[in-house]
């Protein structure tokens, strides 16, 4: 840590920055991260919302931006000249529900799109027409499809049968049936159980041993064992624990200075670990860590889908309870 | 926008010179018109040499960007690799030297990128699909060809990062492509495989991608040896002993502990739940117990060696769970009428007994004051706060009679009886 580790959260640092993300176009890095553009979006409007300033991108020409990445598929690219992409699709679906602006787009090819990436004898879904295939497409296609309404299009239960098939010894779950547990994919097959309500299939305290050995001493979040903290786990390992009512494992004060300690205090913006370079990416998961500790002055993160729970309980409905 | 690891200072805008700031713009412009380019040939359809040669220049400057990847498939399949036909060409004539040689080349171009980009999901991805295009053009012989040369690629790969996570899964899907293109019966890279996690091992003994790769090996492994009883018990012996020997130099590395759990766990427990992941499926019930108190013991001395207590986290939280072990092992007994022993196919079914049975000659009671002590002391290293809670609630669990049943593995061990 810092040597001398800031005590609160620089609020307006961070919406000044989010809201400068995109004029920075004299920097090369602007636009050789034009690929994740759209999931820049959704990472700078969810954190803009959780840190109170809801509505300060322009509503019509968000929409509007969204709508120009969508495909004759019914499948959305990071950018206009990017291909349609099942993990882009999910950051418009997500955008669009933030926004309450679903009803202006056709859900139905939407979910067509999503529903064409899965491999009906497996379960598993594909990122796109070429083939890759990984448990995140799965929750992907969990998330965006309970958000349209629309999971009765896919195969839920052979999806999560597969997601099971992905799960260790030691509680976690890998990217592929036979691969070593790892945070980021425990997030992707919990959050999938959790909005199959599935979540009573898998044992609650080996998943939760595992997830909670992933603070260090410094407060921080590793996301497999024998590796280094990084601010993105504060989501990807507390959602899990979230999502299995094991919040508590956690030390919260430690894990809250940690990620005070990776803010940027004077230019804003949250980085992986404290004084690198921040990105809108880390930035979001940070917040939203601090929004699951219950950090003062936040509002409320849904874990499953990394989004305010207002917007949730609206769009999809009641939270469903941890089993 | 997902940067890892730079520091803030080495970017810090302000601290830019009118030059580097006019040099950050030139490059800007080049990549810009060099996308316009690529965009506008892909535009055109246009399939050849001089378009996948744009590609490349692209993607150099930047490999994550995916849409450059689809079409440069595109590009191959319509420009650059004859029509898939059936038959397929004849193995060694011109036709298939030279799709050989575009997939080849296609693989070796992408080499310095994955060197530089090893955490890049879209050039691994390109390269599982250049190799599964192999499957469709090549004969069986050259396909194998390309996908054991790719084995070699993984093994330098998780060389210079022997963690990385696309590298171990995608070892597995490689290994999977060779083993399923293997002619004749018993073909595996199974023992091979075994080899090379013993090895990663050996070089660094916190590996747990190797570790953890080992379970999903071990029991195929002894399948395709025909491992009878006795070799299997071995096995386990040696395994523990291997792993025995890592522990008492890092007690406190989780990656060991983490295994034993699976190693002592998955092979005594009173129902092997997933055969897959077993090493010895058949094994006795009173073997059972014998092997889960000698390891007690065996960790308890370990216990008393000396060193702080926070070294001995994992070393206490294993002989929590071994009590609990050992505790359901009493509480079950073998099915009536289960086929005699020495049947090497015999599946010894064991039930859950409601009823709680006191253990021939156990002193329960000195075993759950050692346990709560044991808990102290987690309890005492983890904290009050975060970590140390999942101890805490084990010992209120263990006190709510209710819950104590749902949760017999963990919460009985540490209950007041």
């Amino acid at each position: 840590m810092g040597t001398t580790p800031p005590k609160e959260l620089h609020v307006d640092k961070h919406v000044a920055y989010i809201k400068s993300l995109d004029t920075r176009r004299d920097e090369l890095e602007y636009w050789l991260t034009e690929h994740l553009r759209i999931n820049g979006v959704y990472w700078g409007l969810t954190a803009l919302d959780l840190l109170g300033h809801r509505g300060v991108l322009p509503r019509d020409k968000t929409i509007e931006y969204v709508k120009s990445c969508q495909h004759e598929n019914g499948g959305f690219g990071a950018h206009p000249g990017h291909d349609a992409h099942i993990l882009t699709t999910v950051s418009a679906v997500q955008i669009l529900a933030i926004e309450d602006a679903l009803d202006q787009v056709d859900k139905d090819q939407i979910a067509r799109y999503v529903a064409s990436l899965q491999d009906r004898e497996t379960g598993i879904f594909a990122g796109d027409q070429w083939g890759e295939v990984d448990t995140r497409f799965i929750y992907g296609a969990f998330n965006c499809l309970s958000l349209l309404g629309k999971l009765n299009c896919i195969d839920v239960e052979k999806a999560v049968q597969y997601v099971l098939l992905c799960k260790n010894y030691d509680g976690g779950f890998g990217m592929l049936p036979g691969a070593e547990s790892h945070a980021g994919q425990i997030f992707t097959c919990i959050g999938t159980l959790a909005i199959a309500k599935k979540l009573e299939l898998i044992d609650h305290d080996l998943l939760g041993e595992w997830l909670c050995e992933r603070q260090l001493p410094n407060g921080g979040l590793n996301g497999r064992p024998e590796k280094l903290e990084d601010v993105c786990y504060s989501w990807w390992v507390l959602s899990s624990l979230a999502m299995i009512d094991r919040l508590h494992y956690i030390d919260r004060d430690n894990l809250i200075a940690f990620i005070l300690s990776c803010q940027d205090p004077e230019r804003g913006g949250i980085a992986d670990r404290p004084n690198d370079m921040p990105d809108v990416f880390h930035t979001v998961f940070g917040v939203a860590g601090l929004s699951l500790l219950g950090y003062p002055g936040l509002r409320e993160v849904d874990p499953k889908y990394c989004m305010p729970t207002d917007v949730i309980k609206k769009v999809v409905g009641q939270p469903v309870m941890a089993v | 926008m997902a940067s890892h690891g730079i520091t803030r200072t080495s970017y810090s805008k302000e601290t830019r010179t009118a030059a580097l700031r006019r040099e950050e713009l030139q490059k800007i412009n080049e990549y810009n018109s060099l996308v316009a380019e690529v965009q506008s040939a892909r535009s055109q359809k246009n399939y050849n040499d001089a378009t996948l040669a744009l590609t490349s220049a692209l993607l150099k400057r930047n490999p994550e960007f995916y849409t450059i990847w689809n079409y440069r498939r595109e590009i191959l399949l319509n420009g650059i690799l004859p029509p898939a036909v059936t038959p397929k060409p004849a193995p060694d004539s011109e036709e298939e030297k030279s799709i050989s040689l575009i997939l080849k080349g296609e693989l070796i171009h992408l080499l310095p990128l994955l060197k530089s980009h090893p955490k890049c999901y879209a050039l691994w991805n390109h390269r599982l699909w250049v190799l599964s295009q192999s499957g469709i053009y090549l004969s069986l012989e050259k396909s194998q060809g390309l996908w054991t040369e790719e084995l070699v690629l993984v093994g330098m790969m998780l060389g210079r990062d022997e963690r990385n996570f696309h590298g171990w899964a995608y070892r597995r899907i490689v290994v999977g492509a060779i083993e399923k293109g293997m002619v004749g019966k018993g073909m595996s890279l199974v023992e091979q495989e075994f080899e090379y996690t013993t090895v990663m091992i050996k070089s660094n003994m916190s590996n747990y991608s190797a570790w953890h790769s080992r379970t999903k090996l071990v029991g195929r492994l002894l399948e395709e040896r025909g491992a009878k009883k006795q070799e299997r018990m071995d096995f386990l012996e040696d395994e523990i002993n291997f792993l025995k020997k890592a522990i008492l130099t890092k007690p406190q590395d989780q990656s060991l502990w983490l295994y034993y759990r699976w190693l002592i766990h998955s092979n005594a427990s009173p129902s092997n739940s997933n055969l897959n992941e077993v090493i010895t499926p058949n094994m006795p019930h009173w073997i059972k117990i014998a092997l889960v108190s000698s390891e007690m013991e065996d960790l308890t001395d370990m216990l008393d060696m000396g060193g702080t207590d926070a070294s001995k986290k994992w070393l206490l939280a294993s002989l929590v769970g071994l009590v609990g072990l050992l505790r359901r092992l009493r509480r079950s007994k073998p099915v009536r009428g289960a086929k005699p022993v020495d049947n090497e196919d015999s599946e010894e079914e064991e039930v859950d007994e409601d009823e709680d049975e006191e253990g021939d000659g156990v002193d329960e009671k000195a075993e759950m004051k050692r346990v709560r002590e044991w808990v102290k002391r987690l309890i005492a290293i983890d904290g009050e706060k975060g970590k140390g809670r999942r101890w805490i609630d084990l010992a209120a669990n263990a006190k709510d009679k209710q819950k104590s049943n749902l949760t017999i593995m963990a919460g009985e061990v540490v209950g007041d009886t």
